[in-house]
């Protein structure tokens, strides 16, 4: 093990290689940055170029650029609400809330340094994980899938503790979108209208890009002319980007807390990476001391999702190299360039190329530190767009946005919708219905269908009764009464304060 | 009772669950149970919620202005929002950005909406719109059509680079 270790090692620190990781981890900032691009489309676009490359450069160009994507992706999500990756989505609930107050610098330094510690972690659980992944991938069935995604839903309540009613319509309002296009059981066509465009569904771009981006648009243009993100005319300055990176440390108990779960949720095939970040964030809410301020700017919800999005790639990569599953839809794209470079993942590489897998750790770990080390310098700069004139910002913003809606599958259909989910996000704004739980429901939402028809095939109803399963259910009815109690208390104690 | 933005925005989604039931009621039972798991769910809560705020508009108009009773429902407050005529006006340019997208695709909505967003809301110097406009189009020309080799959609008219 030590020996493939530092062979690994030795593979890694070469010129080229390192060549290979500056590039690569420039392009996975850029896809992640810009709305609707991300990780998958970059893998997409550069498995041609792999094509007759050595297997351990091909495979460190993939994987160092598909792994630091969502630390560029948060950037524009923390300074204009617009998720630059769909797991990102979840930094938007404090990261953005934080840049309005013009702590935008803190909640930036907090990412990268989270991002680059989870990352870390999360290469690191994999490597301990490797000789016992065995025993719990075949835990999981499709029940346990089913109730960690109920459970994952019962987060409803964390996100809108404002209103627990509007939350959860909100929810299912996320979750009935989900439903949208030819049903994979039954071919039948859910809410289709007989328009062909809507047999696919909708794509999350489209509900995320609407309900946060041009929302938070038309929230600024209503501002006036003179309307800026930040509330009043502070600079970032450097030590904001100081003290957020410092507060990862201080509050390193939760990091690690978090990085770990989110490797092991993206250790589960199908689950992806917006599950593990709202589950790492609902956590955080539930376990944090003085836990009012989440969702109003937050460091903590920062750090949690942060430490969560880039270890589960980690997580991600296990089932992948280890059994051929892939845990994500970018590992899907992964998987295939480990076969064109003449790599067959399966229990065959474990035994044969641990020292390539040992590689891929190494790479996972440079790679996340050397994306979050080159954003420093930039984000300072970008963290002043916050303090740009409405006029100025929305624009650019808005052209980001159509582009991105528009590159998911090129129809203008999209655009329609990206503009109904938009005013339908500034109502909800306006109205007091929080939005984040409408994204969790429309991610969770055709994920829990697949399972539960899977369970009650193979198990029937008494899938429920799996001892796994029984254990999430507490979980679950734990976390839905803990979570209600904390919401009448924080009311109750709201109308004291009040008189 | 005034009817309010508030409960109107209720309203809609009473709509919604109900339509979703209704075209849900067509569908086998396997392909029907979800959905209408979903909006039954919704129909409940979205009505429950509709009673909720007309009860609390209700309190509110009997109260003529005095704070609320301790017992009373409350509704969380909205935001301190901006003047609904500047409400109307960006949603009135976000309307008109997507017509702008659908009719004359993206190349050429982003130089005239930048234009005109910029000179008419923004009332901005002809030289910061001039720079922005050539900027944006640029930057998405190099960074995603020639970089990329993506294709923008060129709209109804067909207007393609």
């Amino acid at each position: 093990m030590i020996e493939a270790m530092w062979s690994g090692l030795h593979q890694v620190f070469t010129l080229k290689i390192l060549g290979i990781i500056v590039i690569a981890t420039s392009i996975g900032n850029f896809f992640g940055a810009v709305p609707g691009l991300g990780g998958t489309i970059a893998l997409a676009l550069l498995i041609p170029f792999v094509y007759g490359m050595d297997p351990f450069p091909g495979l460190t160009l993939l994987l160092a650029m598909h792994s630091v994507t969502s630390t560029g992706g948060s950037i524009p999500g923390i300074l204009f609400a617009i998720p630059g990756t769909g797991p990102t989505v979840a930094t938007i609930v404090d990261g953005y809330p934080m840049t309005k107050k013009g702590l935008g610098g803190q909640a930036m330094g907090a990412q990268l340094a989270a991002s680059a510690i989870g990352g870390v972690i999360g290469a690191g659980v994999l490597a301990l994980l490797i000789p016992v992944l065995r025993p719990i991938a075949i835990a999981f069935g499709s029940p346990e899938v089913f109730m960690l995604i109920v459970f994952g839903l019962t987060f409803v309540i964390i996100l809108s503790r404002e209103s627990i009613s509007r939350g959860f319509m909100a929810a299912l309002l996320g979750l009935l979108l989900g439903t949208v296009g030819l049903d994979p059981h039954t071919g039948v066509g859910r809410y289709t209208f007989g328009q062909l465009w809507l047999w696919d569904g909708i794509h999350l771009a489209s509900v995320v890009l609407g309900i946060f981006a041009f929302a938070e648009m038309i929230d600024l243009g209503a501002k006036g002319r003179g309307g800026q993100i930040a509330e009043g005319n502070v600079k970032m300055p450097w030590y904001q980007l100081w003290e957020g990176t410092v507060a990862v440390f201080t509050n390193w108990w939760l990091s690690l807390r978090t990085a770990v779960i989110g490797t092991f949720i993206g250790i589960i095939p199908g689950l992806g990476g917006d599950v593990a970040t709202w589950i790492c964030y609902g956590h955080a809410v539930q376990t944090c001391k003085n836990s009012e301020n989440f969702g109003k700017g937050d460091i903590r919800g920062v750090i949690a999702v942060e430490t969560a999005n880039n270890s589960k790639e980690g997580g991600a990569l296990l089932p992948t190299i280890v059994f051929g599953i892939p845990g994500s839809g970018g590992m899907a794209l992964l998987l295939g360039a480990f076969l064109i470079l003449g790599i067959t993942p399966g229990p065959q590489l474990i035994a044969t190329h641990l020292d390539l897998i040992w590689g891929m750790v190494w790479v996972m770990v440079i790679a996340n530190i050397f994306a979050a080390v080159t954003l420093y310098p930039l984000c300072g700069h970008m963290g002043k767009l916050a303090f740009i004139r409405g006029s100025l910002l929305i624009p650019p913003i808005m052209v980001l946005a159509g582009v991105g809606a528009s590159l998911i599958r090129g129809q203008w259909q999209d655009m329609v919708l990206v503009a109904f989910t938009g005013f339908l996000g500034y109502g909800m704004k306006k109205w007091g219905y929080p939005r984040p739980p409408m994204v969790l429901g429309f991610i969770l939402g055709p994920l829990a269908e697949d399972y539960l028809h899977k369970s009650l095939a193979e198990w029937g109803l008494p899938f429920l009764l799996r001892p796994v399963c029984v254990t999430l259910l507490i979980f679950t009815v734990l976390s839905l009464v803990y979570s209600i109690y904390h919401a009448h208390r924080d009311k109750k104690k709201k109308l004291m304060e009040g008189g | 009772m005034n009817i309010k933005g508030r409960t109107l925005f209720d309203m809609l989604f009473v709509l919604i669950f109900a339509v979703g039931f209704y075209f849900s009621a067509k569908w086998n039972m396997k392909a029907r149970l979800f959905p209408q798991l979903i909006v039954l769910s919704g129909l409940v809560v979205s009505i429950h919620n509709l009673i909720k705020t007309a009860i609390s508009n209700r309190a509110r108009d009997n109260d003529d202005g005095k704070p609320m009773q301790s017992g009373a429902v409350t509704v969380p407050s909205a935001r301190p929002t901006a003047a609904p005529k500047s409400e109307w006006t960006m949603i009135l340019w976000v309307g008109i950005y997507f017509c702008m997208i659908i009719l004359f695709g993206f190349w050429v909505t982003i130089i005239l909406y930048t234009v005109f967003f910029m000179s008419i809301f923004g009332r901005e110097n002809w030289k910061i719109v001039t720079i922005y406009t050539v900027g944006i189009w640029l930057l998405i020309y190099f960074g995603l059509s020639v970089g990329m080799s993506a294709s923008l959609y060129g709209g109804v008219l067909g207007l393609t680079w």
